[in-house]
């Protein structure tokens, strides 16, 4: 044990250590979150800023009472009106004040048309120079203000039309009420959209999660097994009293020590990220639990069986894939080759259920031992545990299988001998037949 | 005296290369004992089956009467290997690095920090002990290596080339900690080198090595009276280019 501690402790020294391994493989990933919640909340601010300080210039070709009236309506939300009627609008394109966002100009029809039951067309300009949501958003706000005003003129010409009903029930002749069932309750007022929405919210920080951990931390296996090739201090390892299968332990536990912490570290980046996202939205937030949908207590146990699985059969292949390289660069490149099983469950299963999938794709998910966490992460609320635990027995059998083979390697002459080089691409054309072939050294 | 190394016939092909074709050496315990041949002679492949790297084809090792191939283990724990091109981990201090290879050495009844305290000693690196390893030169290095190598004391330490591409100053260093280190302590040394200079200064006894097979062996000075050498550069020349 003694052995196995000495290792993982020198790995964890040597990954916490080595800036390339710290900023591009834990510091970065950890802070991509946080960054990309501060960057929505940004954008929210700035959107917010162009939705509240709306100035525009009025061109009013109309003398009646109507413009005036939407006039007012602009002035009572706050919108700041700079009159230029005495201007045609192409003269203000070419020579447009920046603090004008948007030019409304209204026809001289406007009110005649309006008392006389007919339509009449209000322009607005937008001069795009930036072409960011920031500069869209003032018309689509003065567009919300005209639609009230719009309202307004409606319900008078159905009061005149029908004085005896109430407008929106003439207007709405059908309502719709949507509501979901969970559990033989009705959810009063809750949408089943609100709920697959909320859902996908939760159910997709999982599997992102779980993709940036896998690849971060085979990553990190594959490149301290390659790096031990790579400065030639392999050799040296393996001739210490110390048992091959302690080496290769001890190079997988102190991974395990490394991606805990960056296991924390991305869920306190995530819910960041996530509240940003949360308060983007003008929805209040639908507590799930509220409602029946509660993850289980079984749920979380076998969501964390999983992932602890996944991590110790990704280390395990990114081990034997290191194993089989010369150099940190060739390792990194060969990892490629796992993240597509990495990625395949967590993209397919984030949009839809497995149960949707043609069967030959729910096949291959099934197949990929990484898929289960995500599995889990949606049957914490379906209650539908069986094939997760299905998929921890295949999980463990598969993990037992890829330790025994990576011991294997690890305990003949071949962890010295076989090696692809992916670095250049001079005698690296057939790499797997080197490596089938046991290159000389 | 009893025997360090003993190997009989030992043999071992890659492929269609043959690395090593019958080799049978004896070394005895306390002595320096060279191997010395040109460039893939089968030098390294010698050195890396005893220290269990390697599984010869065919033929037999025994490190003081202990099986290589069938008792790994046990022979890793009474031998230490300094590999021609070894590194220390970048990360940690030379320090760092001679604690975390002494670790390995506390199930066997072991002082660690003894260890460390000699090793340091042996590196003699100064205060520069405690940098990181990656600001050391290839010579503070590589004495930090032998340093390594040396302080577990162990009963056969195999060095391969072990003063190599060092500057004057680090390799009359080196030679100088192991002859001085064979004397005190008793190890008994298995190694390879190019260096004459550093053959005759250092080995008892030799075994001149190409193609995988030992062409004479005996001490630097016998062998430089059989081939009628002015040293042992001449008997090398004579002897591989089959001149003697």
């Amino acid at each position: 044990m003694g052995a196995l501690f000495n290792i993982i402790r020198k790995e964890v020294k040597e990954m916490v250590r080595d800036p390339r391994l710290l900023l591009g493989m834990i510091i970065v990933p950890v802070l991509i979150f946080p960054l990309m919640g501060s960057a929505m909340t940004a954008t929210v601010e700035s959107v917010e800023q162009s939705a509240s300080n709306i100035n525009i210039a009025l061109i009013n070709n109309d003398l009646g009472n109507r413009s005036a009236q939407l006039i007012d309506v602009f002035n009572e939300k706050g919108i700041t009106i700079h009159d230029r009627s005495e201007y045609e609008p192409e003269v203000l394109f070419d020579e447009l004040d920046p603090e004008y966002s948007v030019i409304v100009v209204i026809p001289p029809n406007f009110s005649f048309n309006i008392e006389n039951d007919s339509s009449v067309v209000v322009n607005f300009y937008t001069v795009m120079e930036t072409y960011s949501i920031s500069e869209e958003i003032p018309a689509s706000v003065l567009g919300s203000y005209m639609a009230e005003y719009k309202q307004m003129i409606v319900d008078e010409r159905l009061t005149d039309a029908f004085p005896d009903q109430e407008p929106w029930m003439v207007e709405n002749p059908i309502l719709l009420s949507n509501e979901a069932v969970i559990d033989g309750e009705i959810v009063e007022n809750v949408s089943p959209g609100r709920i697959t929405e909320q859902m996908m919210m939760q159910s997709m920080m999982i599997p992102m999660v779980m993709m940036m951990l896998l690849i971060m931390a085979a990553q990190l296996a594959a490149t301290s097994v390659a790096m031990e090739k790579e400065e030639k201090t392999l050799e040296t390892l393996l001739t210490m009293p110390v048992s091959r299968n302690s080496i290769l332990f001890g190079k997988v536990g102190g991974v395990v020590v490394v991606s805990i912490f960056a296991l924390i570290a991305y869920m306190f980046g995530l819910s960041y990220y996530i509240s940003s996202m949360a308060n983007m939205s003008n929805d209040a937030g639908l507590n799930l639990a509220e409602i029946g949908l509660a993850p289980t207590t079984t749920g979380i146990f076998l969501l964390i069986v999983t992932l602890f699985l996944s991590l110790i059969a990704a280390l395990s292949v990114a081990v034997l894939l290191g194993s089989l390289t010369e150099d940190v660069r060739s390792a990194q490149a060969l990892m490629g080759a796992l993240y597509v099983p990495i990625f395949i469950p967590a993209i397919a299963l984030m949009l839809v259920d497995i149960s949707q999938l043609p069967e030959f794709i729910q096949g291959i998910i099934y197949a990929i031992p990484f898929s289960y966490p995500v599995l889990a992460s949606k049957a914490m609320y379906t209650g539908l545990y069986t094939p997760i635990l299905f998929g921890i027995v295949y999980q463990v059998i598969f993990t037992i299988a890829m330790i025994l083979l990576a011991g294997k390697l690890f305990s003949t002459e071949k962890i010295l001998t076989m090696k692809i080089n992916l670095k250049n691409s001079k005698g690296g054309a057939f790499p797997l037949l080197n490596m089938l072939q046991g290159k000389k050294k | 005296m009893s025997i360090a190394v003993q190997t009989t016939n030992l043999t071992k092909h890659y492929k269609n290369v043959v690395a090593l074709e019958n080799l049978s050496i004896t070394v005895k315990e306390g002595e320096v004992f060279g191997l010395i041949g040109p460039n893939g002679a089968g030098k390294s492949t010698t050195l890396k089956i005893l220290t269990t790297l390697l599984t010869p084809t065919s033929g037999q090792a025994h490190i003081f009467g202990i099986d290589v191939i069938e008792e790994p283990d046990e022979i890793r724990k009474i031998i230490s290997y300094l590999p021609e091109e070894a590194g220390a981990y970048k990360q940690l201090t030379g320090r760092e690095y001679l604690e975390f290879m002494a670790g390995f050495h506390q199930d066997d009844g072991k002082d660690p920090k003894a260890m460390v305290d000699r090793g340091v000693g042996l590196a003699g690196l100064d205060e520069r002990i405690d940098d990181r390893t990656k600001e050391y030169s290839k010579g503070m290095r590589r004495r930090l290596l032998i340093a390594r190598s040396l302080m577990t004391i162990p009963k056969l330490a195999v060095m391969d080339e072990p003063a190599s591409g060092l500057d004057v100053n680090h390799a009359y260093y080196v030679r100088k900690i192991i002859r001085e280190y064979v004397e005190n302590q008793g190890v008994s040394v298995l190694l390879s080198s190019h260096n004459m200079l550093e053959v005759e200064f250092l080995c008892d006894r030799i075994a001149l090595i190409d193609d995988g097979r030992i062409i004479d062996t005996g001490t630097p000075k016998g062998l430089i009276e059989r081939y009628d050498a002015m040293n042992l550069e001449e008997v090398f020349i004579k002897v591989t280019r089959g001149g003697a």
